[in-house]
């Protein structure tokens, strides 16, 4: 019941939802390039050591908010043998809602969904393109976002991140990272912005 | 009894008629847009049961879904009818109608028409509901289209699966493929399509007993690349259409092809993989002698083949069954009537090695229907059929009564009256009867099989409050009698998954009643948000036993809340939520507590009973590059609930899906 209501405080229509779209979106973007740590710990940690990781996300204005994509990677190491090593590369989409902003700050919330594919390393086959089914495991993921971006000038931020991924694995996983990184702001080149309206 | 019943429906409309008016609208339907389907996430075809809560609905697999219309369950049975741009192209074999095989993909539907009561709808009465899918066909210019889907349920193991917690891999649920050419050149029109779907089989409740049955020993293009059951379709169409000043006709050839296919054989209760071939050929073609004279005719031939795919049974169905369809019919208008008149012929053969003591049959039918003003503010029409085969009869009769209150409700009585002979279904009991021996070690018929009897009345007020918002509110009752109805009873094997049944026994004089009620609400709060609000309620009554049992694996409760929301032409957010209420199943009532899969220190376990389901689905759509490209993404089941339809069926987990539409070439 609790799902539900949260799901109807979010989707149903609202004053403020419906109301305040953005007549421009994409008129802006912002490249940045951050640095990934696994900071929880929980069943997959019994067997897996989570190595540092590198994160790169692509965010523009939308019809509400901004819109995110990015693509991460992480390798975790199995603690035995039997254990089978993987890097985690994981492509995600976010929609973000700026919560303060300033001409120094911005703090923003956001949620999306993406894909957890884990590429296991160790396995004899080696990856070719017929049996790539066999060397990775692929799940769907949802993911929660926490974002304070610091800006140096018009063009450069500093952008710090905390992400809570769950993947959907028959035994779900459950995965708090931080992430800190430098980001580039620049306007739309019109030939993106033909391809994303 | 039935010819006076007859005569009760058509007599006031003869007295009393005192003013004429053609209302062909007079179809009692309930139509999903094109629109509602946009802004639904639909991955297949059957998807679109779940626009409707008049259809209830459970698969086994998720490929193949039976499908009761409107409180007009045929049971154990499906024999409601699917036509394609007013088709009939054969689908319905062995007591199933896979809407999934129509030769079309989901992105290709424009709209969809469900006759929701019995009447008289393109010469065929619909007994059991109806279903005609219309698709997207463009009036001037070329347009190009490539389409691309995939769906990828939850569940898998990860990385746990080098671990004590590793679980089997469920897999993708299947991908979709389609390409479609529809060029116009001033009154003529031609569609040219493909279509590719993948649908995997490897849900643990069924993936022992599939995995069993089946050999992949000859798995088309590189066997690594589909390692696991799949049904794989591939199917053509070419539609060709012209509209002239006084004629216009529509010529369909489709053809679709499963090389692996899984079917689920009811007197067996399992899956058998074949090859599953349609073919069809038809046409449709109209003729405007005056405003007061139209001729009809329909010409409809499908060929629906069963071949044998390798399996450890070795089970060859051996079936190659025929369908002519002949129709025509006479549209006109005499003083104070209009309506239609017309005949039809079904010729029904088996091409088969099984020596039957007949290889065809054929169904006649005659009928009219009339409608007219009965008093001011009140219309009448009438339908009645009569048919024969066989040396056998069935009457058939529908009377619909519209009350426009006023410019803002209107009321609807509708009463049919239905007599249904066995040949009607083209069963596999008729020909079993003939000396088809496919189900071994056989059967008991407890009587005949004698026509089945159905009475139903409906009546429906329908209300447009105001500009924004919509009511309908329908109350319906049903009354069978003399339906057969196969008892049997299903054991698995918890070791390999394999079922085993109990002596086939078939009664034939079952009946029952079902009442239901059907509120639906749709509301426009602004032009960019459209919600849709239904429920739907029924239950049985005053039934035999068996009638009861089958009932209850019917849910009693179905409700709907649809929201869309489209701030710009190019983009569009959508939720669906869905409530089905629990179903209870006699026929598997052994297996209850039997375990299908042990996980660490989970124990899934079949049940035979299915708890009721709340499913949330989310999604967006987007168009990109001025309109040239179409995104859809969705989430089905948000909140990962056990959705569930039948006792031995796949858990429909999470599941995301993706479906991108390219118009390359688009030239008006």
């Amino acid at each position: 019941m609790k799902k539900i209501i949260f799901l109807c405080l979010i989707l149903f229509p609202n004053k403020g939802l419906i109301g305040s779209v953005n007549n421009n979106p994409f008129e802006y973007f912002s490249l940045s390039i951050e640095l990934l740590k696994n900071v929880n710990n929980n069943d997959l940690h019994h067997f897996y050591q989570p190595q540092n990781g590198l994160k790169t996300s692509f965010s523009s204005p939308f019809y509400w908010g901004k819109i995110q994509a990015s693509l991460g990677l992480i390798p975790f190491n199995g603690k035995e043998r039997n254990y089978i090593d993987f890097i985690v590369v994981q492509p995600n989409l976010k929609w973000i809602k700026p919560l303060y902003t300033s001409s120094k700050m911005s703090f923003a919330i956001g949620g999306g969904v993406g894909l957890f594919v884990f590429s296991f390393s160790d396995l004899d086959d080696g990856f070719l393109f017929y049996n790539w089914a066999s060397v990775t495991e692929s799940e769907l993921s949802s993911s929660y976002l926490s974002q304070i971006q610091y800006f140096i000038n018009k063009k450069m931020s500093l952008t710090f991140n905390i992400n809570i991924d769950r993947v959907y694995t028959y035994k779900p996983i459950n995965l708090i990272n931080i992430s800190m990184g430098i980001g580039y702001i620049n306007k739309t080149p019109d030939w993106i912005k033909l391809i994303l309206q | 009894m039935s010819f006076i019943f007859s005569i009760l429906l058509i007599f006031p409309g003869l007295i009393l008629a005192n003013d004429f008016q053609v209302h062909d609208d007079f179809i009692e339907r309930e139509v999903i847009t094109g629109s509602r389907i946009e802004n639904s996430g639909l991955f297949r075809i059957s998807d679109i049961f779940l626009l409707t809560n008049k259809v209830r609905v459970n698969t086994i697999d998720g490929f193949t879904w039976s499908a009761s219309i409107n409180g007009l369950p045929s049971f154990q049975r499906q024999s409601w009818i699917v036509l394609l741009n007013g088709h009939r192209l054969g689908l319905n074999t062995f007591s199933n109608v896979n809407i999934n095989m129509l030769p079309i993909n989901i992105t290709q539907i424009d709209s969809v028409e469900i006759i929701t009561v019995p009447q008289i709808y393109n010469g065929i009465f619909t007994d059991y509901g109806l279903i005609n899918i219309h698709t997207k066909s463009k009036s001037q210019g070329t347009v190009l289209t490539f389409s691309q889907s995939a769906g990828n349920e939850t569940g898998d193991p990860g990385p746990y699966a080098y671990t004590k917690y590793k679980s089997p891999n469920v897999e993708i649920v299947g991908s979709g493929t389609s390409f479609v050419l529809d060029a116009n050149n001033n009154n003529n029109s031609i569609i040219l399509g493909m279509n590719y779907e993948g649908h995997t089989l490897t849900d643990w409740a069924m993936e022992k007993r599939v995995q069993n049955i089946y050999s992949r020993s000859d798995d088309w293009i590189i066997p690594e690349l589909y390692p696991n059951p799949s049904i794989e379709k591939t199917s053509i169409f070419l539609n060709l259409k012209r509209t002239g000043i006084r004629n216009n006709y529509n010529i369909l050839t489709s053809y679709t092809h499963s090389n692996k296919y899984f079917l689920f054989f009811q007197p067996m209760g399992r899956e058998i993989p074949i090859e599953y071939i349609i073919k069809y050929v038809g046409i449709n073609y109209y003729y405007n002698f005056s405003e007061k004279l139209e001729i009809a005719y329909r010409l409809h031939y499908s060929n629906n083949q069963f071949n044998k795919y390798p399996n450890t049974l070795d089970m060859e169905f051996d079936w190659e069954s025929n369908n002519v369809h002949v129709n025509i019919e006479n549209k006109f208008r005499v003083s104070s009537y209009s309506g239609k008149f017309g005949f039809g012929l079904d010729r029904y053969s088996l091409n088969t090695d099984y020596e039957l003591d007949k290889s065809f049959y054929d169904i006649y039918n005659i009928y009219f229907q009339f409608n007219h003003e009965l008093i001011e503010n009140i219309n009448q029409n009438i339908d009645f059929m009569y048919l024969f085969s066989n040396g056998k009869r069935s009457i058939k009769g529908t009377s619909i009564t519209k009350w426009f209150i006023n410019s803002k409700h209107k009321l609807k009585l509708i009463l049919s009256k239905t007599e249904r002979l066995l040949e009607e279904g083209n069963s596999l009991w008729y020909w079993s009867n003939l000396g088809y021996n496919i189900i071994n070690p056989g059967y008991t018929i407890n009587g005949d099989f004698n026509k089945s009897n159905i009475f139903t009345t409906d009546l429906v007020l329908e209300s447009k409050i105001n500009e924004k918002l919509t009511v309908a509110v329908s109350n319906y009752y049903r009354r069978f009698d003399n339906s057969y109805l196969v008892e049997q009873f299903y054991n698995i094997n918890s070791e390999n998954g394999n079922i085993t049944s109990s002596p086939i026994e078939i009664f034939t004089n079952q009946g029952g009643n079902i009442l239901g009620v059907n509120l639906s609400l749709i509301s426009n709060i602004k032009p960019s948000i459209t919600q849709y609000f239904q429920y739907d309620y029924q239950n049985e009554f005053y039934s035999d036993d068996l009638f009861n049992n089958t009932m209850e694996s019917f849910p009693k409760h179905i409700l709907d809340y649809h929201f869309s929301y489209s701030p710009i032409e190019d983009f569009s957010i959508w939720t669906k939520c869905r409530y089905i209420s629990s179903t209870q199943w006699e026929n598997y009532k052994n297996i209850n507590g039997l375990a299908y899969q042990i996980i660490h220190q989970d124990t899934l376990e079949y049940s035979d009973t299915i708890e009721g389901i709340n499913m949330i689905d989310i999604g967006i759509q987007k168009w990109f590059y001025k309109r040239k490209i179409k995104s859809n993404m969705f989430l089905r089941n948000v909140f990962n609930q056990s959705i569930r339809y039948h006792p031995i069926g796949a858990s429909f987990d999470l599941t995301l899906f993706l479906q991108i539409t390219l118009f390359p070439y688009n030239i008006y």
